[in-house]
C-alpha cells in the first residue's frame, strides 16, 4: 500500500513537475479499472458506469491541482468518483430508471421457475443481488461499494463518501441487513454457510 | 453472515468488471476527453513520399501547433439541445480554423503542392502527399464529431469521437486515424460558389464506438451540422460536420 501510494506520489510529482504524459497516463491505466469498480454498484449499469467513469477520470486528472497531499491520492480520486456518480444519479431521469427497475424486476420473476444449475446459478444470484442493489438508497450502496466490495477501511470510506464514520458504519449495517433479507426473500439465503443458493417457493419444497 | 454477504458482493462485483479490452475501450476515451496539455506524440502517416527525413525535425513545430488546436477540440460535456450543441462546435471552429490552416501552411512551406491533405485524431496526426503536384485551390477546414447519449434522459451530449482533416478540394482523403484501431475516415471535398461545400464522407469507427455512416451533404461554411443521427440500444450518436475554407471568407456561424 505504502509502496503503491509512494508511487503515485512520484508520479504526481513529476506530473506537476513536467506535466509528464507518461506518468498521466499511468495514473489514468492505474485507476479506470478501480474507479470503474466502485461506481458500478452505485449506477447499476454497464454504460452509466462507463460514461460515469470516463467524467470522474477526466475531472480527477484535469483538476489534480485541488489534490493535496492531506490524503492519499487514491481517496481522493474515489471522492471524485463517488460525488460524480452522485451527480450523475441526481440528474438521472426517472423514467428512465423505473423502465430499467421494471425490467429487471421481469427477470427475477422468471427466474422463480428455472431451475438454478451451475452457471445459470450464478447468474441468478448476480440479478437477485442487482435487484436487491436497486432497492437500496444509494448511500448505503456507497457504503457497500467502498467497504464490502472493495474492502477499503471503513474511516477511509467514510472520508470519501462524505460523511462521519458512525454514519458510515450505520449504513454499511443497514444495507447488509437489507440486502441479506431482500435476497432471502428472493430464494437466496446468503446467511448460510457459503453463498449457497436455496430456492423456496410453491414449486419447491423447502429445506 | 456479514462476511457472506461481502462474499457475495465481491463476486457480483466481478462479474461485472469490465474485462482488458473493455478497459482499453474506456482508457482511450478517458485519454481523448483529457488532452491534458500532454506533448503530442505525432506518428506520421505518409502516403507517398521519399521526404521522410524532414519531417522529423519539422514534426515538433507542428506539434506545438497541433497542441493548441487540440484545446479547442478536448471532448468536455456540451450541455443543451442540438441548437446549443451545433452553435457550440461552430463558435470553437471559427475560433481554431486559423491554427488548423496554420497547420496546413506550415506543412506545405515543407512538401509544397505535393501536400494534400492533415489530419490528426486523438493524439496521432497523418498526412497525404501526392506524387503529381496537386492544383493550387485554397485547402478547406473540416472537423468532424461524434456525439453520443444516452436515450430516455436529460443528459448531455458526450464528444465520443472527432478529427480535423485540413485538405485541398476535389481529392479522396483516406484516413487510418486513432493508431491501431481499425478506424477508416474517408472524405471528399468540393467547393461550391454558393459558400458552401459539398462534403461526402463514410466513417467505419471501431473505437471508442463501433459506428458506420455514409453522408453526402452541402455544408455552409462555418455552420455546423448534424448528418447523421442513429441509434443503438439505448444509446443516441450524431455525427457532426463543420467546413470552412482556411482563410478568407468569414465564417458563418
Amino acid at each position: 500500500m505504502d509502496e503503491q501510494e509512494q508511487s503515485d506520489a512520484e508520479l504526481l510529482d513529476t506530473i506537476r513537475r513536467t506535466g509528464g504524459a507518461a506518468e498521466l497516463d499511468e495514473l489514468a491505466s492505474r485507476y479506470t479499472g478501480r474507479v470503474r469498480c466502485i461506481v458500478y454498484p452505485l449506477v447499476l449499469n454497464d454504460a452509466d458506469a462507463d460514461d460515469v467513469t470516463q467524467e470522474a477520470m477526466v475531472r480527477a486528472l484535469k483538476g489534480l491541482d485541488g489534490f493535496r497531499a492531506d490524503a492519499s491520492f487514491s481517496t481522493w480520486i474515489y471522492r471524485v468518483a463517488v460525488n460524480t456518480a452522485l451527480n450523475f444519479l441526481r440528474k438521472r431521469n426517472r423514467r428512465a430508471a423505473m423502465w430499467v427497475a421494471d425490467e429487471q424486476m421481469e427477470d427475477v420473476a422468471d427466474l422463480a421457475f428455472r431451475a438454478p444449475t451451475g452457471e445459470a446459478e450464478h447468474a441468478e444470484i448476480d440479478r437477485a443481488i442487482s435487484e436487491a442493489m436497486q432497492q437500496l438508497p444509494v448511500a448505503q450502496r456507497t457504503a457497500l461499494s467502498l467497504v464490502a466490495i472493495q474492502g477499503l477501511p471503513e474511516k477511509e470510506a467514510a472520508r470519501i463518501a462524505g460523511c462521519a464514520h458512525a454514519t458510515l458504519r450505520w449504513r454499511l449495517f443497514r444495507a447488509r441487513r437489507r440486502l441479506g433479507e431482500m435476497l432471502a426473500c428472493a430464494g437466496h439465503d446468503i446467511g448460510q454457510v457459503g453463498a449457497t443458493t436455496r430456492k423456496t417457493g410453491p414449486l419447491r419444497t423447502g429445506p | 453472515m456479514n462476511r457472506n454477504i461481502d462474499d457475495a458482493l465481491k463476486a457480483w462485483s466481478a462479474r461485472h468488471a469490465p474485462d482488458h479490452q473493455h478497459l482499453r475501450v474506456l482508457e482511450d476515451r478517458i485519454a481523448q476527453q483529457r488532452r491534458f496539455a500532454a506533448p503530442t506524440a505525432l506518428a506520421w502517416s505518409l502516403q507517398a513520399s521519399s521526404r521522410r527525413p524532414r519531417v522529423t525535425a519539422f514534426a515538433a513545430g507542428v506539434a506545438a501547433t497541433l497542441l493548441a488546436v487540440f484545446l479547442w477540440t478536448t471532448c468536455t460535456e456540451r450541455k443543451g439541445g442540438l441548437g446549443r450543441l451545433l452553435r457550440n462546435e461552430a463558435a470553437q471552429f471559427a475560433q481554431h480554423r486559423a491554427a488548423l490552416a496554420t497547420v496546413f501552411s506550415e506543412t506545405e512551406r515543407l512538401f509544397g503542392t505535393n501536400l494534400q491533405w492533415v489530419a490528426q485524431s486523438g493524439r496521432r496526426a497523418e498526412l497525404g502527399l501526392v506524387d503529381a503536384p496537386a492544383g493550387g485551390d485554397e485547402p478547406m477546414v473540416v472537423h468532424l464529431s461524434v456525439m453520443s447519449r444516452r436515450t430516455g434522459d436529460d443528459r448531455a451530449w458526450r464528444c465520443v469521437w472527432q478529427a480535423d482533416v485540413v485538405a485541398r478540394p476535389d481529392g479522396l482523403i483516406n484516413l487510418a486515424p486513432d493508431g491501431q484501431t481499425g478506424n477508416r475516415v474517408a472524405l471528399w471535398l468540393h467547393r461550391l460558389d454558393t459558400g458552401a461545400a459539398f462534403v461526402e464522407s463514410r466513417l467505419e469507427l471501431r473505437q471508442p464506438v463501433a459506428l458506420h455512416a455514409e453522408t453526402s451533404e452541402v455544408l455552409r461554411f462555418g455552420a455546423s451540422r448534424n448528418v447523421t443521427r442513429m441509434r443503438r440500444g439505448d444509446t443516441e450518436y450524431l455525427l457532426l460536420q463543420t467546413v470552412a475554407p482556411t482563410g478568407g471568407e468569414p465564417c458563418s456561424s
